[in-house]
Formats: structure tokens, sequence, C-alpha cells
């Protein structure tokens, strides 16, 4: 039976497939409507829960992946690691020594309360105050004074003009604490749980266990997606795989590479990867026999395979370190590829060679070897490994090596306090990207002491010098010379013995997404960053 | 005084017939005792030899079980991990006994007081759980695969005391025990000369029974990450290590694995012959 076109069946068909196309594309946007919806609970798995939640005294990333969804600074890294506004909307440096911050309205902490200019204020003197002991204190070291100039503003004077200063409140040393509560001595433990302006707040924690978070109703910025956040300590890296597989966890961070295969093979996860700006080294305490000898700390700097570590525990997913700095971390001072050339030309390089070790060591006051150890974290994927391969290559040499496993928490409250430095490994990763942060950290002389990063107590009144110009002077061409020195001098000094430079992933269940894993993921609220149902 | 009959001698002279299961644990713990002595110099590579370059691979040709993260030969590693396997063992097995042979003669032999309080102190052994007390005292007091050995050595001693007390107080209302004390012989010289002997053999089935117990003790000690020292071939930290490159060689895992269960298993059935044979 034909039937014919009717001006009104083409407008009955019309209008009928207008509404199927419209019907059916409502259903193919279902997952952007269901990607919008709230999460009830996540669980995560790190490596280590810290015994403490208060940052000042637990300065580590696995801190930061759960305290930067809690607390806020007055600013924030983006997703492309620049600087951008949090607590305060804006901010302005009036002179090249003084900033002010313009906070926003309307800020409340988890109990209710309002965030005032004087929390700020408070937070930025407990980490300068010498009495605090706060393992942040170096990132004040440049602060003369800082005030509340308005109930909404805070005014930061310098010393002198300081670079770094300018991030500082956006990472975990900028996180600002409720005024009252540092001045309890138990903040940081279950009974005080520090409270923040962050999207979630604290309601449950076992130290060195598990922490819950619970999101806020109250929070100023856009609304979070998950209800609840657990985060679970799993230091075992074949248990978390496991974990994931049987869906007892949805996401974990800080994989060790060399298992990226393996977490992809379980089908169920998406592996989530980025360039860390993290640096892997070692330390050598020039304060003390037998690391006080040059010719000591070149046969260890000689003794360390660079190469064959990149390529057995991060198959190929990172760099052989030639300097402290990872050559992305330059950025803005010098391009990457001019900071290579320049890497090439400090000499000597300490490429692997066990030879030009036995023949350093044979030149120092301890030819026949000697006996140390080395404190390694067993929560940190790598350490073990690479002191495993320094230690046997040690042996070669005549220096008797042994690496002591402890747990996170105490290698790194061991290393932080200067404790019997001697050999250690260190794994940094950056609380900002500035050229001039890792020397600064690890070669001045005013972080050789107690709570400072300079494991090696290297000093050098010219390294100082210099590390002054690169962080009073904006002029990226006087800091990358003044930077360059410092570099030259460390490494003809051995100041520290880098390792590998590695890349960084998580692991999430493949039903979420997260766009906004970066370098940075310890001190950005990462579940508020692309976070979602896919 | 009566002579046995010719056809009585002749029974107990029989000669040894041992099972055939017996025969294959002997001969895998021969295996063992002599990879643990000749080490590296059967090894088919150095154990210690880093190929970084190399890393992870699966077996092949070259190396038979594989390499490790390290590119380090399994194999070889397998071979040289024979040693801490039976050293550590061994000492903790003989180290216990020796305490509790002392402990168990004079306890079973003198009794009254002397024997109240060591069977108190046994008691008290007997309520801690060896494995957890290791891993704590290890995992606090460090000192690596000696500390092992010797907390071991002291959480073995309580039970095997018993068991020596036990056998003693069988032998002390025999009529060769009245005989010599009868005799004027000194009780140092019964236990050790007279007593001693007799026991000897539930002794040293029991001595083997230890060692199995020790071996994989010390291996889950080991696989914990307490004990041996990083880098340390040695079955139990192979295990741990091995952990990580279960995808990409398998043989790295299972291979000290199986050198453990088959070196428990065997010392277990010898022990277990020995004590049938002899102890009972």
């Amino acid at each position: 039976m034909a039937i014919g076109l009717t001006r009104r069946r083409i407008l009955v068909a019309g209008v009928t497939h207008a509404a199927l196309v419209s019907i059916a594309g409502t259903f193919a946007i279902a997952p952007s409507a269901k990607a919008d919806e709230q999460i009830e609970s996540v669980t995560c798995a790190l490596p280590s829960v810290p015994d403490t939640l208060f940052i000042p005294d637990a300065w580590m990333t696995y801190t930061g992946a759960i305290m930067s969804l809690v607390q806020e600074g007055p600013l924030s890294f983006g997703d492309d690691l620049a600087l951008g506004p949090a607590l305060a909307d804006r901010w302005e440096e009036i002179n090249p020594t003084t900033i002010k911050y313009h906070l926003r309205g309307g800020i409340k902490f988890g109990d209710g309360s309002p965030l005032t200019a004087d929390d700020i204020v408070a937070t930025f003197k407990y980490h300068m105050s010498p009495d605090s002991g706060s393992q942040l204190a170096s990132f004040y070291n440049s602060v003369a004074t800082v005030e509340a100039t308005a109930p909404d503003e805070v005014t930061v004077k310098l010393k002198a003009p300081n670079v770094q200063f300018a991030f500082t409140p956006a990472h975990m040393a900028g996180f600002v604490f409720k005024k009252e509560q540092l001045a309890d001595k138990k903040i940081g433990t279950p009974e005080v749980l520090p409270l923040g302006t962050g999207a979630y707040k604290l309601v449950e924690f076992v130290p060195a266990d598990h922490v819950l978070l619970e999101a806020r109703d109250d929070y100023w910025g856009a609304k979070p997606v998950v209800k609840r956040i657990s985060f679970q300590a799993i230091p075992d890296r074949p248990a978390r795989l496991l974990a994931m597989q049987q869906g007892e966890i949805d996401c974990t961070f800080d994989l060790a590479i060399s298992d990226i295969d393996q977490w992809k093979a379980l089908g169920n996860v998406d592996v989530v990867a980025a360039p860390s700006l993290g640096v892997y080294l070692l330390t050598l305490d020039h304060s003390a026999p037998p690391f006080d000898d040059i010719h000591v700390r070149r046969a260890v700097a000689y003794s360390v395979d660079r190469k064959g570590l990149v390529n057995a525990l991060l198959k190929g997913n990172g760099e052989a370190a030639t300097a402290l700095n990872p050559p992305e971390i330059w950025s803005g001072v010098l391009p990457s590829d001019e900071v290579r050339a320049f890497y090439d030309t400090l000499l000597p390089n300490y490429a692997f060679d066990l030879k030009k070790a036995k023949a350093e060591l044979a030149q120092s006051r301890h030819p026949d070897g000697f006996d140390v150890t080395i404190p390694a974290s067993t929560a940190d994927p790598y350490m073990v490994n690479i002191l495993q391969s320094v230690t046997e290559n040690l042996k070669q040499i005549g220096i008797r090596a042994h690496i002591q496993q402890t747990d996170n928490n105490t290698w790194f409250t061991n290393y932080i306090n200067h404790d019997r430095l001697g050999m250690q490994i260190m794994a940094y990763y950056p609380d900002f990207a500035d050229a001039a942060n890792y020397p600064s950290l690890f070669f001045s002389s005013a972080n050789a002491e107690k709570n400072g990063m300079n494991g090696s107590n290297f000093k050098n009144p010219e390294v100082d010098a210099k590390l002054k110009i690169a962080n009073e002077n904006a002029d990226p061409k006087a800091r990358a010379e003044a930077l360059k020195k410092v570099f030259q001098i460390a490494n003809e000094e051995v100041a520290v013995v880098p390792i590998f430079w590695p890349a960084t992933a998580m692991a999430i269940n493949k039903k979420y997404k997260l766009t906004g894993y970066t370098a940075f993921w310890y001190s950005i609220p990462w579940a508020m960053r692309g976070f979602g149902l896919k | 005084m009566s002579v046995p009959a010719i056809g009585e001698t002749r029974r107990t002279r029989q000669p040894l017939r041992v099972p055939i299961v017996i025969l294959i644990a002997a001969l895998i713990i021969t295996g063992v005792a002599i990879c643990a002595v000749l080490g590296e110099r059967i090894a088919p590579d150095s154990p210690f030899l880093q190929r970084l370059a190399v890393g992870d691979t699966p077996p092949s040709s070259v190396h038979i079980a594989g390499t490790d993260l390290f590119g380090r030969d399994v194999l070889s590693r397998v071979i040289y991990g024979a040693r801490t396997a039976l050293v550590g063992p061994v000492v903790v097995a003989a180290g216990a006994f020796a305490i509790a042979t002392l402990l168990g003669l004079v306890s079973g032999y003198l009794g009254g007081l002397v024997d109240s309080a060591i069977m108190r102190w046994v008691d008290f052994m007997f309520a801690l759980p060896v494995p957890l007390v290791a891993i704590v005292v290890v995992g606090v007091v460090g000192g690596g695969y000696w500390t092992a050995v010797l907390v071991l050595v002291v959480l073995f001693t309580a039970p095997d005391t018993r068991i020596v007390r036990s056998a003693v107080l069988e032998q002390r209302p025999l009529p060769y025990i009245d005989a010599a004390r009868t005799l004027g012989i000194s009780k140092t010289r019964i236990l050790f000369v007279h007593i001693l002997p007799n026991i000897a053999p539930i002794i040293l089935a029991y001595v083997v029974l230890d060692f199995a117990f020790a071996l994989v003790n010390l291996a889950g000690l080991s696989f914990l990450g307490l004990g041996i020292e990083p880098g340390t071939p040695d079955w139990g930290r192979m295990l741990f290590e091995n952990r990580n490159i279960l995808f990409s060689n398998p043989v790295a895992l299972l291979l000290p694995a199986g050198m453990i269960i088959l070196t428990a298993v065997s010392m277990n059935l010898i022990g277990d012959w020995l004590f049938e044979r002899f102890a009972k």
C-alpha cells in the first residue's frame, strides 16, 4: 500500500521524529546527568596515614592529600600549577616587600564559626614562632611581620624581597587554622581534629590507620561531589592492589611506577600519571666523619647507577637526576632545554663508575671503608629498592652500608630532627614550582638545623649569597645566573647525591574520573578538581 | 642373668628399612644442605650481581628462573638463600634444645622447688604467641636476622623443656637409675651419662621438628620485612620482594615459596619418622 506524502503527514512525521530524537537525546546525555550526581562515599588508600593531622608536625604528602580537602590557604594552585585565588579573592604586591591579601566574605570553618583575618595571622605567626617547632618554619624565614590591616585584609611584610614567599599561602604552609585551636596542645589528635575552611571536615581519625571526612553543606565554593571520603593506610603495595581488585578501595595515590602494568591489568582501574617535579636524593652529613671528606662524598656519588634505577624501578617513567632540580621546575627562569644544556656542563658529572668510586675512596681518610646505616621509609615505593642497589655498589668499593627499614613517620621525624644524620635517603615533592625552592631547602645554611631540610648540613657562604639573589630578585636572568652558580658549587661539593626525577601516578576505579590530578595532588583539594562519575 | 635368645638378637639387628618418602625428604634436605655449604660456587651466576638495565624478566635459557627487579638471577639467589634457610633454623633448633635439655634434665630429675620454678616459667612462655612475640621484639629491638634467631631460641626453649622433662620423668623410676643411685654415682653423672643417652632419640626427633618450625617462622619474619636485611638472598625475603613482580616473573615468587614448603615438609617427615622409629 502506497502512502502518499502530504504536508500533514510530513508535519506529523517531523514532530514524531523530533520527539523521538529528543527522548533519545535525553537518554544519550543521561551519563552526563549521572556525572553530576553526588557520590555517597569514596575510599582511598594511602601508603601511610600520619600520626597527627596537625600539618606543622606532620609535613608529608600523605598528610597533604587528606588535609588539602579540609583546609585551605589564602591562595591555591590551579590545574596549570599557577597561583589562583582561594580564601583571598585577590592579592596585590604593594611593593617588593609588602603583599596584601583581600579575604572573601562569608567563609566559615567546619564548626560554623567565621574565618577572620586574625586566623590567617595566627597561622602564619605560628609557623614563624621558634617555640612552635613547625616543620614548615623555613617557608616563613623571609617574613618580617604579618598583621590584619582590616577585618578582611592581611598584610605581610617581608624582610627583603622574596620570590618564593608568593607561593607559601597556596600550599601546606599556608593552610589556615582556627586561631583558638592553635593554642590547644592536642591539636591534630583524635580529640582535637583540626578545623578548616575546606569543602570537607574531619569526623574520624585513628592515627596511622584511617581518616574519615564528610562534605560540608556550608562550603563557600562549589558543592562537593563526594559526600564522604575515607583514607585507609595500606602500606603494602600488593595489598593495595588486591584491595582495589576486590573493590574495597576506590582510589590510591603514590603508585610505584614499576607496578603500573599490574594496576592496569586489574581491568577495573584507570591509572592517571603526571610529571611529579619530585626528586629522590641522598644526603651526606658534611659536618661529621666520614662524609665531611669530599672524596668519600664523591665515592658515594659515583656509586649510584641512576640510569639503571630509572630503568629497573621506574620502567623509564622518569629521568636520571643530574642535579637537584628537575628541568621543568626552572620554568619562568630558564627553558628546560637550556637547563639540560647547563646540567651537561656540570663537572664532574658523577656518572656511575665504580672504578672512580674506588679511586676516590682510596684518596679519602677512610681508604678501608666504614660502616654506615641508612634509614628508609617502607611506605615509600622506591626508597628501600634504591638503597638495595646503592648499598650493594657501596659494598663493592668497601663501604659497608646497611639499610634500616622504618615506618614513614619515624623516618621523617629522624630526618627533620637532624638526629644522627650520616647518610640519608630523601624523596621530595615540591610545594610549588620555582627553581629556587629545592636549593633553598637543601643547600641553604639556614636549613642546616633541626626542622630544616638541609640533611647534608651543607654550608657555603657563596651559595647562601647566590640563593639570596635568586630569592630576592624577580628578574629571571639574574635568578638564573645566581642559581647556576649555586648548582655548580653544590655539584663540586657533592652537597647532595641526586638519584632520579620520577613521574607520579595514582589509580582510580574506572567508574570515576579525576581530571585535575597534577604534580601537586597533595596541596590541592583533589576531590574538588574534576572528580566524579564518568 | 638371662641371655637373649639367638632369634631375639637377630630381630633387633634387622637392617633399618627407610620408607621411600623419607629417602626423598632426606635427598631434598641433602640438596639444600649442599646449596647452603657451596652456595655461590654452584650457583650459575652471582646472586648479588645487578643488571638494572635488564630488570625483571621471565625464565629464559640464560636465566632459568628469570631475574628479579634488579636483574639478579633468581635461581642463584635461591641456591645462595639456602644458607640462611638452614643456618638460622639449625641454630634455633640446636640452641633451644641445648638449653631445654639442661633445664628438662634438672627439672625432671630433681623435682621439688626447682621443677616447680622451671615449669612455671614454661607455663608463662606457653602463654606467649611465638610469631607475635617474635614480630614485636624484632620490630622494636631491630638487629636483623640474628636477633630473630635469638628470639626464636628463647621462645622454642619452653616447649622443648617440657618434652625433655617428660622423657626424664619416664626414666627416673626405672631400675637402672635406682641401681646408679645405690652405687653412689653423682647426680650429674646420672643425668648426663645415664639418662641423657636414653632420651637422646626423643631429643633428636624434636630437634628436627624444631628446625622445620624455625624455618617457617624465620621465613615469615623475613616476609614481613623483619630480620633479614633488604637485598640479602633469603627465601622469605625473596617472597616479600618479588611479590611486586608477580606478573612479570612469577617464578621469582614461586621458587623460594616452593623451597620453603619442600624443606619444611621434608624436615617434618624426617622428624616424624625419627620419632616413630626411635622415640616411641
